[in-house]
């Protein structure tokens, strides 16, 4: 088991290239500091025993700045270790914009691999001036069965294609980000509430919601909603949620079920009517809310009214300054 | 049966443990430095390496050793700590400014450590040299980096070979 620097040639015992007597595993565990699929291939140009050392590297992080699609696939068609810890995607170049049948292949590749982290980020894409001229295109999501943390920044024309309900689950999951696409409200909802049974956070930004959402989760502690969707119907039964954010969906109304809410953050309008906290106290540890209209007391402040920290953003227009000025 | 850890009993002294190096030399260490090693700290707790008797580790040699320890003593209070979550900044900052003196070495002697650090399973050893040799390698281009790790310059049929290659590998050059 215990190897020591190998005498391999005399070029090694003559006190040259000492870092080619290393083992494979050192050599790999050296080359996946580098952080970059591109650093570590490069890296196979040296010496014929370098050539294939990167391909094991168990991460494979493409984040710089430049890094292409074609280096994503290139480097995955080359990669030959049967697992990977992490896949760490984040494209930035608009002029090279991915297809989500291409991200698709990178999830595909990456599924199998029983990877810890995935993380795709792709380079935003200019929206058509009409809405009716946006055409979707379907991301098929493999089952991730022991990843822990998925992050997906997609492009606002992907439409995600859930792994369907005889599916098994995402057994180890404890963080889920997703932005910038559109999904099932309910295909996301059964996801969330069915397959997902170590959840910890949810994080949805950006999210074009086609139909209304409703989540139940024993173990679900933070959850942020940035959902846009008409008239968006959401319903949460999270008994260990501690940390709530609703910003940018204006749901229609909310129904939240969450006796260990200690923190929210509320940035959209409320109404006491529509939007309803269950089993919540009215003490808060912090409340921060964003108050469209100067002229009332934030409504969440009379269903919240025990608060350690308060955070108010109040919204005010220009023109009308002087009355705000008036009026405080 | 050993006392897991120093401290309590035995009069407050702290255990000491020999190790002794592939060319025999023998170190006598803390018990908590040495089992920054998870090899080891198993056979520490198994109550060896007391007395006269001392572990042998016939892959390292007394220079490698010595450098070893150096980082394992340094960084035994902060592993006692189960990672220091209680260790000041000040505390953090002294470790770190350590750790980059402590790999300002030869090379030679970063690739002895790190087989070293491999063999004996000290994560936080093998982390930071792994990650010295990776900074010498990041950003560059193939010569430099043939250059900076002591490859000598490539015969015209490897640097032939070495063109092609980098054809092919277009993409890790963007």
């Amino acid at each position: 088991m215990q190897t020591l620097m190998a005498t391999k040639s005399s070029r090694v015992a003559g006190g040259q290239d000492r870092i080619s007597g290393l083992s494979d595993e050192l050599l790999e565990t050296i080359l996946n500091r580098l952080h970059s699929a591109a650093d570590a291939a490069r890296t196979s140009v040296l010496s014929r025993r370098w050539r294939s050392v990167w391909t094991r590297i168990p991460d494979l992080i493409f984040l710089n700045d430049v890094a292409s699609p074609d280096a994503v696939d290139a480097a995955m068609a080359a990669h030959s270790a049967p697992a990977i810890d992490r896949l760490a995607v984040a494209l930035a170049d608009m002029s090279r914009p991915v297809s989500a049948a291409r991200a698709a292949a990178w999830l595909r590749f990456a599924a199998p691999r029983t990877p810890r982290e995935v993380h795709l980020v792709l380079p935003p894409k200019q929206p058509p001036a009409r809405e009716e001229d946006v055409v979707f295109e379907d991301l098929e999501v493999p089952l991730f069965p022991t990843t822990e943390f998925l992050n997906v920044n997609l492009v606002y024309d992907f439409r995600l294609r859930l792994p369907v309900a005889e599916a098994s689950v995402f057994e180890n999951l404890r963080v889920l980000c997703i932005s910038r696409c559109a999904a099932s409200g309910a295909d996301l909802s059964r996801v969330v509430s069915t397959q997902c049974p170590s959840l910890l956070s949810l994080d949805l930004s950006l999210l074009d919601a086609d139909g209304d959402l409703s989540f139940r989760s024993d173990t679900l502690e933070r959850l942020s909603l940035g959902v846009v969707g008409d008239n968006l119907r959401l319903e949460v039964t999270a008994p260990s949620l501690e940390w709530l954010q609703v910003h940018g969906c204006n749901p229609a109304e909310a129904r939240i079920t969450a006796p260990k809410l200690t923190e929210v953050e509320w940035d959209d309008v409320y109404d006491p009517a529509l939007h309803i906290f269950h089993g919540t106290g009215r003490r808060l540890h912090r409340l921060a809310v964003t108050q469209w209209v100067w002229y009332q007391v934030p409504p969440l402040l009379q269903r919240f009214d025990v608060v350690d920290e308060l955070s108010l953003h109040l919204l005010v227009l220009p023109v009308s300054l002087s009355l705000v000025d008036r009026a405080l | 049966m050993a006392a897991p850890e120093s401290g309590d009993g035995n009069n407050g002294a702290a255990r000491m443990v020999t190790l002794i190096s592939s060319d025999n030399t023998r170190f006598e260490v803390e018990a908590a430095a040495a089992s920054l090693s998870q090899t080891l700290q198993l056979t520490i707790l198994d109550g060896g390496g007391g007395g006269g008797d001392g572990i042998p580790l016939p892959n390292v040699d007394s220079a490698t050793l010595s450098k070893v320890l150096e980082y394992c003593i340094k960084h035994a209070p902060a592993a006692a700590n189960g990672g220091a979550p209680n260790a000041t900044a000040v505390d953090r900052a002294e470790l770190e400014r350590f750790d980059n003196e402590f790999v300002n070495i030869d090379q030679s002697v970063l690739y002895s450590l790190i087989m070293a650090a491999h063999n004996l399973e000290i994560e936080g050893l093998q982390s930071l040299v792994a990650k010295k040799v990776a900074d010498m390698i990041k950003g560059k281009s193939p010569m430099e980096i043939r250059r900076t790790l002591g490859f000598p310059d490539p015969t015209p049929e490897e640097q032939a070979e070495m063109n092609a290659h980098m054809l092919e590998y277009g993409w890790a050059y963007e």
